[in-house]
């Protein structure tokens, strides 16, 4: 039987379970992503709230473990408008990548600063704040890039142009689409410098990273909300 | 026989096997006329009923009742998850515009798109009738709020005017009991006490 006390965790995403339970996946900082049943909680549902850091208690001892407590850690957080698209697709990208039980502490403390932030960004940095955590998720599941190398070990030229090639890296190119530049940027961590065409090639290369990750079945939050 | 009726009930939220084992023997012991009328009820039901052509509604004639009435303001459309939601609405009685009913929220990670919810329909709807307000009355949830969104990109590329329903403290109710998303978020829609004197 396994008991577990009031563990930070996120809620990434509900469903109806039977009559009157909640099937609710979260993502622990010290479990990962599991799922749990919230028997009878669809009447009781108010403050069990995505976007907010929570601490979760449950116990069971089948693999689908019962729900028993919870209570928020956080200050009411509520995303409107085109936050909460980016909220709603960073957790599409949590659900469909993440596997189910494995510990990654990075990836949570980097999900709740991004959803701090947020709120307080201009459109420019929140798009950037993404790409970051998109960079984040990718590295701590093992798909990582260094953004200062190129394929053959050279270091990155900030007057060349690249490609990114599946499995290889950058390959320098003479029609190639990343500036060595922009990479430079991401490697120093220096979003000063970033431009609005910067800020569409990158995000052109993690939907290009994510995609060969993710298979045939694209993402839907971007389907509904990014029509480009 | 009696087996497969078993099941059949069981398909009923919140019945189990040994309610429906309740069901059935009250029926086949003390009210057999009961039994048939249900049969023939559901039967006739399940038939009959549909879809309104226009607001997808369950209605038994092509246009339901509300759809039909004229004397209704047809510049308002009102947008709800579900036609239980319509029901809600109507006994408040403080609304005289139309609806539309999709089939539940967006979920983006169950993979229900805005197909799925008939938002196609709405927007077909949306170009052929002289809409001046649309209302989301999607439910304060995440999802309701995704689908509320979705609705009002797909407005303004029509320009119609968007409102949402207001969130805050129930009738009746107190703070104290109140959980803080839903006191911060009454007080960020508060409104100026001029409209209430």
């Amino acid at each position: 039987m396994t008991k577990i006390e009031l563990t930070p965790a996120f809620l990434i995403h509900r469903r109806m379970y039977q009559d009157s339970s909640l099937l609710l996946d979260f993502f622990t900082r010290n479990y990962g992503k599991i799922r749990l049943v919230a028997r009878g909680a669809r009447s009781n549902k108010t403050s069990l709230q995505m976007f907010q850091r929570l601490n979760i208690s449950f116990k069971g001892r089948s693999e689908l473990k019962n729900l028993t407590n919870w209570e928020s850690s956080d200050q009411p957080r509520r995303f409107l408008g085109n936050d909460l698209v980016l909220a709603i697709y960073t957790n599409e990208l949590l659900s469909r990548l993440l596997p189910e039980a494995e510990k990654h502490q990075k990836v949570f403390d980097g999900y709740w600063h991004y959803l701090i932030m947020i709120n307080e960004q201009s459109d420019a940095e929140k798009e950037y704040s993404l790409r970051l955590f998109e960079n984040l998720l990718l590295e701590e599941l093992g798909y990582g890039l260094e953004f200062n190398k190129d394929s053959t070990g050279s270091p990155i030229d900030s007057e060349l142009e690249y490609q990114f090639q599946e499995h290889e890296g950058f390959v320098a190119k003479v029609d190639g689409n990343i500036p060595g530049e922009v990479l430079l940027v991401v490697n120093d961590d220096d979003n000063d410098r970033l431009s609005v065409g910067h800020l569409a090639i990158l995000k052109k290369l993690n939907r290009k990273r994510l995609r060969s990750i993710l298979g045939e079945r694209p993402l839907k939050s971007r389907e509904l909300f990014f029509a480009n | 026989m009696i087996e497969k009726l078993n099941k059949a009930f069981c398909k009923l939220p919140g019945v189990g096997s040994k309610s429906a084992q309740r069901f059935i023997y009250h029926l086949l012991e003390r009210d057999r006329q009961g039994g048939l009328d249900l049969a023939k009820a559901l039967t006739e039901t399940m038939e009959k009923v549909k879809n309104c052509a226009r607001c997808r509604t369950l209605s038994e004639k092509t246009l339901c009742s509300i759809c039909a009435n004229n004397a209704r303001d047809s510049s308002q459309l009102c947008v709800v998850e579900t036609p239980t939601d319509i029901h809600a609405i109507e006994q408040s009685g403080v609304y005289s515009g139309n609806y539309f009913v999709l089939s539940g929220y967006l979920s983006p990670i169950d993979g229900i798109g805005a197909a799925e919810l008939g938002l196609d329909e709405l927007e077909s709807l949306l170009k052929i009738e002289e809409v001046s307000e649309i209302i989301l009355a999607t439910n304060a949830t995440i999802e309701g709020e995704v689908t509320a969104h979705y609705i009002y990109n797909l407005a303004k590329k029509y320009q119609i005017r968007t409102t949402r329903i207001a969130h805050g403290i129930p009738l009746g109710g107190e703070l104290e009991y109140t959980d803080i998303n839903t006191i911060a978020h009454a007080l960020s829609g508060r409104k100026s006490y001029d409209i209430y004197s």
